[in-house]
């Protein structure tokens, strides 16, 4: 709901459950007399939830539960998890493992980006509420969104056992390689799959975004070798690095009030996290393609316009596209080893009285919506004892109120190129603003229901 | 502008297999959310254990689908019929099973009255594979839920049916 009243400068927006985000989100507004008295994007639902279920559970366990956490990043936990439990316990996966595991990190980014770019974020750049008029109106364009899932899907499918949940990435390796024939099959529809990204470019090359600058700090991981999406270290703006197990005394987390998720600093300041920090932090580590893409649609390193973060997701789906494409080409030459990666889910019969010792380990990667921690400690029986997961929603939770203190009085008041904004479009711009930071909040029921209060 | 590419009266999405997708949804993190992936695996099981007949059990495909939304409609697609094994909260009686074809559902509202618990719910798909022109016949076996709180457990009371929700859902898919 919003009001609105020129001459006062009163307005209240009450956005309750924000459509085309995962999860439930509320965005509370309310300008007394020209002053943002209240600006807050409130988050529902809690991942915390789910770090005391891991409480009690064994190590060799934590993936198989974190892999539910969510339906869109579900890999990426796998990930995080598995790292983090073989810092715990000492393990070091084969350089073949590592291979995979980038690959399927790139498969998650397409599957990820792909969806938030056609389905959650173009409604709002063609003016309709949600997908379904565009599939009336743009049905071709609808069939590439769905044929570029079904790629990014398939691959889940093949790599990681299902197309959504992982289930054969493990602590040391996989518990089953791809089939050479369904990663020849995976292949060339990736190779297919060039086509629609040249035309997704060719689309968001056409769309307007929202002129908006607001300079922050960027965090991502950070690589001397590639663009760091699987290992790294953390790097601030491009500037401060240091080790991701060391991430505690970059960021400082905290609960509000008015929210049941964490919020996360650094020196006392929001950060941003996501497609846009990586690419402002990484930029000349992205490939070929990947940066005349960048070219083509206009959007340079550094860039201040949280808008296009959008943008920085198509360019990072080219990169990984073309990544994924090289490695793809490397396993179907050379062939991949077993006995460089097939491990078991859970230690053998004969391991039963395997040592453990108690140890902490931290586990980092970037997904889709930005850099994702996970911590456990475990005890000499090799349960976990404490969880701690950073998730990038709840990192990119005090930027977004921090952008929408900055816009707010911009729309409300006009600047020297816009005129003052009706109610109706500071809605929407507050809308489309949270959506750009493509917010993971739980894995929930989607509904729409804006109020006007 | 994007220019505007009016439908053709064609389905967008072919579906060449005979076979029958069954597919659970759900969160298992979240107690009698997961009840359709507890049933899938259940459901896995009892045909491995009870059906001899290799014709009988290749008619099947069985999809975990958890906490997934829109990549539904693409393995959809792939089927004539589907039976989407799922928790709903409908206003049935706590542990409830109801097994409906998704377009007979239409005249009930099942916007408001019928939803899924996941990150699309059963009105959404009804739409979704009407504008996509899907000609999968889609049923659902749902089954109402009580807890949907956080927590690997399902409540005493859907935990108490499974072998029976099994039993009414294969004698289904039997006949299907």
């Amino acid at each position: 709901m919003t009001k609105n009243s020129n001459k006062t400068k009163n307005v209240k927006i009450d956005v309750q459950y924000l459509t085309r985000v995962e999860g439930h989100g509320n965005i509370v507004v309310d300008v007394k007399n020209g002053k943002l008295a209240k600006c807050e994007f409130q988050v529902i639902e809690s991942p915390r939830f789910f770090e005391s279920m891991l409480v009690g559970r064994s190590i060799w366990e934590a993936q198989h539960i974190t892999s539910r956490i969510c339906g869109i990043c579900a890999c990426g936990h796998s990930l995080a998890s598995v790292k983090a439990g073989e810092d715990a316990l000492s393990v070091t996966p084969s350089d073949q493992t590592v291979m995979l595991r980038k690959l399927l990190l790139f498969a998650e980014m397409m599957d990820s980006h792909i969806l938030h770019i056609y389905v959650l974020v173009a409604p709002d750049l063609l003016g309709v509420k949600s997908i379904f008029p565009l599939i009336k109106t743009h049905q071709s364009m609808i069939e590439r969104a769905l044929r570029m899932k079904k790629m990014s899907d398939f691959a889940g499918e093949v790599l990681a056992g299902r197309h959504i949940h992982p289930i054969t990435y493990v602590i040391g390796g996989l518990t089953k390689l791809p089939s050479k024939e369904n990663l020849e099959k995976l292949y060339s529809m990736m190779i297919e799959s060039r086509k629609d990204a040249e035309e997704t470019v060719r689309i968001l090359k056409t769309l307007h975004f929202p002129e908006f600058e607001r300079p922050t700090q960027y965090l991502s991981l950070t690589n001397d070798k590639e663009y760091a999406m699987y290992e790294g270290s953390l790097a601030v703006s491009g500037e401060k690095k240091l080790p991701d197990k060391e991430y505690r005394s970059l960021l400082s987390e905290k609960v509000l009030g008015y929210s049941s998720a964490k919020v996360a600093h650094i020196n006392g300041k929001p950060y941003a996290v996501g497609a846009l920090s990586r690419f402002n932090n990484n930029f000349g580590k992205l490939n070929k393609k990947a940066k005349a893409v960048a070219n083509e649609l206009g959007i340079k390193a550094s860039c201040n316009n949280p808008y296009l973060n959008t943008v920085a997701q198509l360019v990072e789906w080219v990169h990984c596209l073309e990544e994924a494409i090289k490695i793809m080409e490397r396993i179907l030459k050379e062939g991949l080893d077993g006995k460089k990666s097939v491990v078991p889910s859970w230690p053998k019969r004969n391991e039963t009285d395997r040592k453990y010792r108690s140890a902490t380990g931290v586990g980092c990667v970037e997904v889709p919506r930005g850099t994702l921690f996970h911590e456990y400690t475990i005890d000499e029986s090799g349960h976990i004892t404490a969880a701690n997961c950073v998730i990038p929603t709840n990192q990119n939770m005090a930027n977004l109120e921090e952008d929408m203190r900055k816009l707010v009085p911009e729309l409300i008041m006009g600047t020297g190129r816009r005129p003052p904004a009706p109610s109706e479009e500071i809605t929407l711009s507050l809308e489309m603003l949270a959506r750009a930071y493509d917010p993971c909040i739980s894995c929930a029921t989607h509904m729409l229901d804006v109020k006007f209060i | 502008m994007i220019p505007a590419s009016p439908a053709q009266p064609t389905c967008l999405m072919s579906n060449s297999s005979r076979k029958i997708a069954v597919i659970g949804i759900g969160n298992p993190l979240r107690k009698d959310d997961g009840i359709g992936i507890v049933v899938l695996n259940l459901l896995c099981a009892h045909y491995v254990k009870t059906r001899c007949n290799a014709s009988l059990q290749n008619r099947y495909d069985y999809f975990d689908f958890g906490t997934s939304s829109i990549d539904l409609a693409n393995k959809l697609s792939g089927y004539k019929r589907a039976l989407l094994v799922d928790g709903i909260n409908a206003g049935l009686k706590p542990g409830q099973l109801k097994i409906f074809g998704l377009k007979e559902t239409e005249a009930q509202n099942i916007k408001e009255n019928l939803s899924s618990t996941h990150q699309i719910d059963l009105g959404q798909l009804l739409s979704l594979a009407k504008s996509l022109k899907l000609d999968t016949d889609i049923y659902v076996a749902g089954i109402q839920v009580e807890d949907i709180s956080f927590g690997t457990a399902l409540s005493k009371t859907l935990s108490d049916n499974t072998a029976s929700y099994v039993s009414q859902i294969s004698d289904f898919l039997t006949f299907l």
